[in-house]
């Protein structure tokens, strides 16, 4: 007999939740397949170190962007393994609670609970993420009181307001931590004149990128090739010029937060500066986002314990939960 | 005297059939009243367990075949 799953296919990164056993994988949303055969050669980590480093037959994507499938077939064998890592096979079917965008369309849905049925999923359910981030990061949301959660992914951003068991408002926007790497590649090669990867774009990011002034900043070599010449090249970037790259996407997140904190009722906008609001998920480890966000709203803003972490164990509390809380399922609203 | 033990029957299963149809009808409070209770602190305290299973395990890799020198990607 299978034990049902709880997953959170993000753009970035996978986890699965077993019942009764807790988190089984965590690895990156990428797979390498062959060009020439269509065979998978790596999934998770190991295809994750292949970006950019692949020779011309060998082709590592991520099938997954802004929070929607982009690949239907790869994304439904990226399932498929998974599953099969994590021991289903054909004769265990077991229930599968997916974490998704709750700004995905109806088609975007039918493809992610088909990849899942089709990979070997008896039931496939979605949960919107920032609900399950709030049950993850342990929000009193079962009580009459307004809960704010901050979920910023590789490829969605989502802010919602949730009080007794329901999301009473909620702003999401198709920017995440991916488009801050692209912003940087973009501003390295505008103007330095150098090409550098997407790994080491989000290298750069982690090392000096913040989203407002932060103590102890420092510059960082980047190497890349340069666009003229050809030839390898170094530059060093400092934390002012990264910042100025990446303004627009951080703009666009706090601008997301603050439309959300004006749709919340007036009752419920008065618990948050008392309760203030939980940033999660990878993208709100960003130095000085909490503090910019904090900054622009005048609400105080507190990390999760497990911002990596924190959607897939809230789906995983509902999988544990699962008749009692089908109804927060997408589509299951009474 | 047959038609009698007919109608008893009828009005039997028709009271059966009610009182089934009764209690297959979902009821909107109780399960909401589920729903919240599954989400309270007690309930989820499982999970909260988790999270700090997490704060202890931090610099320990989630799964153990993963790579030693495994680097992890930001994002979500």
């Amino acid at each position: 007999m299978a034990r049902d799953l709880a997953i959170d296919l993000g753009t970035a990164n996978t986890l699965v939740y077993m019942k009764g056993r807790g988190i089984v994988l965590n690895e990156p949303s990428v797979i390498a397949l062959n060009r020439q055969t269509g065979e998978v050669l790596a999934t998770g980590h190991e295809a994750w170190q292949m970006i950019g480093r692949t020779p011309g037959y060998i082709v590592a994507v991520r099938p997954l962007r802004g929070g929607a499938i982009t690949d239907f077939e790869i994304t439904e064998r990226m399932i498929r393994l998974l599953l099969q890592r994590v021991g289903v096979s054909r004769f265990t079917r077991p229930k599968v609670v997916i974490c998704v965008p709750s700004a995905i369309t109806e088609v975007e849905r039918r493809a992610v609970t088909d990849a899942a049925r089709r990979a070997g999923a008896a039931d496939a359910n979605l949960i919107e993420q920032p609900m399950a981030a709030a049950i993850g990061a342990d929000l009193p949301i079962d009580e009459p009181v307004g809960n704010m959660v901050i979920d910023i992914g590789g490829g969605t951003s989502e802010t919602a307001v949730i009080s007794l068991g329901g999301i009473v408002a909620l702003e999401a926007v198709r920017v995440g931590s991916f488009d801050i790497d692209a912003a940087i590649q973009g501003y390295v090669r505008r103007e330095h004149g150098i090409a550098v990867g997407e790994r080491t774009a989000e290298e750069i990011k982690m090392a000096i990128g913040s989203a407002d002034p932060t103590p102890g900043e420092q510059q960082a070599e980047v190497r890349g090739r340069d666009l003229m010449t050809g030839l390898p090249k170094t530059v060093v970037l400092n934390p002012d010029e990264v910042r100025y790259a990446i303004e627009d996407v951080v703009s666009a997140i706090v601008a997301s937060v603050i439309r959300c904190l004006a749709k919340a009722p007036p009752e419920l906008s008065q618990d948050f500066l008392t309760r203030g609001m939980y940033l999660v998920g990878g993208g709100g480890l960003l130095r000085g986002l909490a503090h910019r966000i904090e900054r622009e709203t005048h609400v105080p803003v507190k990390m999760s314990k497990v911002p990596l972490e924190a959607v897939v164990l809230g789906a995983g509390h509902v999988i544990e939960h699962y008749d009692a809380l089908k109804g927060m399922f997408m589509g299951a609203r009474r | 005297m047959n038609v009698a033990i007919l109608v008893a029957i009828a009005v039997v299963l028709i009271l059966a059939i009610v009182v089934l149809a009764r209690r297959s009808r979902p009821d909107a409070v109780s399960d909401f009243h589920r729903q919240i209770n599954a989400l309270s602190a007690e309930s989820r305290r499982p999970v909260v367990d988790q999270v700090h299973k997490f704060e202890e395990q931090t610099d320990q890799p989630v799964e153990p075949d993963q790579p030693e020198d495994a680097e992890r990607p930001d994002g979500s």
